[in-house]
């Protein structure tokens, strides 16, 4: 019984949590964001089980936590506004070749956050970047001025 | 074999620029900003609440109570945390000592609300009565907890 709350508040606890820490944690993962993960999974983890550290209670947490995905991923196909609240909506970072500041702060994402994902797409500098886009798993898009 | 069912494609994902489709919601993402901003200004109120014993083990947490004459001091937690374990610490003075033993019982009351799952250090002798637990613990000449 308490297995089954724990699991449940963990479960959006750390959803709350992991979109409250910005959209980077989901793609462009650097060390210094699976510490975060890692560390925050951890905790979660003992306060979930308590002192009860059974087959048996651990398979009903496993199965707590896959039917709150399951709803919660329901949810957001249902319900485009949900969707917004867990995923996040895309942002653009670069139009037109200007930067968006405001947006780019805020996220806390920089010029080199940019260029990391432009160099995937074969692009060789900044000044060639048209669009810029900061999707919803946390991966920056691309899109190329036209020569 | 059966037919799955279809529907036109329609353009319903905002674009920027009336060229690229997004579906950006500046609007909302405003609002999750400041949502965010209010969720760890709370976040760093709690940390510091934590900090100060306002949820069990800290400084506001800790009390003392005692017997007007200083034979029984008790140190417990003013604020527990629940399926958590926590330390009642009890001094004895000098007049609690008889005969080079002290006696101490503790109701049922306390017992079945709080447990007892370890003395320090153990009683010589523990014996279950009809409403609580007397415990005998021996005693050198110094007061002992």
């Amino acid at each position: 019984m308490h297995t089954v709350l724990y699991a449940t508040f963990g479960y959006f606890f750390l959803l709350l949590i992991v979109r409250a820490l910005s959209r980077r944690p989901g793609a462009q993962m650097t060390p210094f964001e699976f510490v975060i993960i890692f560390l925050i999974g951890g905790v979660i983890i003992l306060a979930t089980m308590g002192q009860d550290h059974s087959v048996t209670n651990s398979t009903c947490a496993v199965i707590t936590v896959g039917f709150m995905h399951r709803m919660v991923s329901y949810l957001k196909t249902r319900y485009r506004r949900f969707g917004a609240f867990v995923d996040g909506t895309p942002l653009v970072l670069l139009k037109n070749g200007r930067w968006q500041h405001e947006v780019m702060e805020r996220m806390r994402l920089n010029d080199m956050d940019v260029m990391a994902a432009a160099r995937t797409k074969a692009v060789k500098q900044l000044s060639q970047i048209k669009y810029a886009i900061l999707e919803r798993n946390g991966g920056i898009s691309i899109i190329k001025k036209q020569q | 074999m059966p037919s799955i069912e279809t529907k036109p494609v329609e353009d319903t994902i905002s674009k920027v620029n009336d060229e690229l489709a997004v579906g950006s919601d500046l609007q909302f993402q405003h609002k999750w900003w400041r949502f965010t901003h209010a969720l760890w200004i709370f976040f760093g109120c709690v940390i510091v609440a934590d900090l100060l014993g306002c949820f069990g083990r800290g400084p506001l947490a800790n009390a003392t109570a005692q017997t007007n004459d200083r034979t029984i001091q008790v140190k417990y937690e003013r604020i527990e945390r629940y399926a958590a374990p926590s330390i009642l610490r009890i001094d004895f003075g000098p007049t609690a000592i008889h005969e080079g033993k002290i006696q101490f019982w503790v109701g049922e009351s306390v017992i079945k609300a709080l447990g007892a799952q370890r003395f320090i250090p153990q009683p010589e002798k523990s014996v279950v009565g009809q409403d609580g637990i007397s415990y005998t613990f021996p005693c050198p000449d110094s007061p002992r907890r």
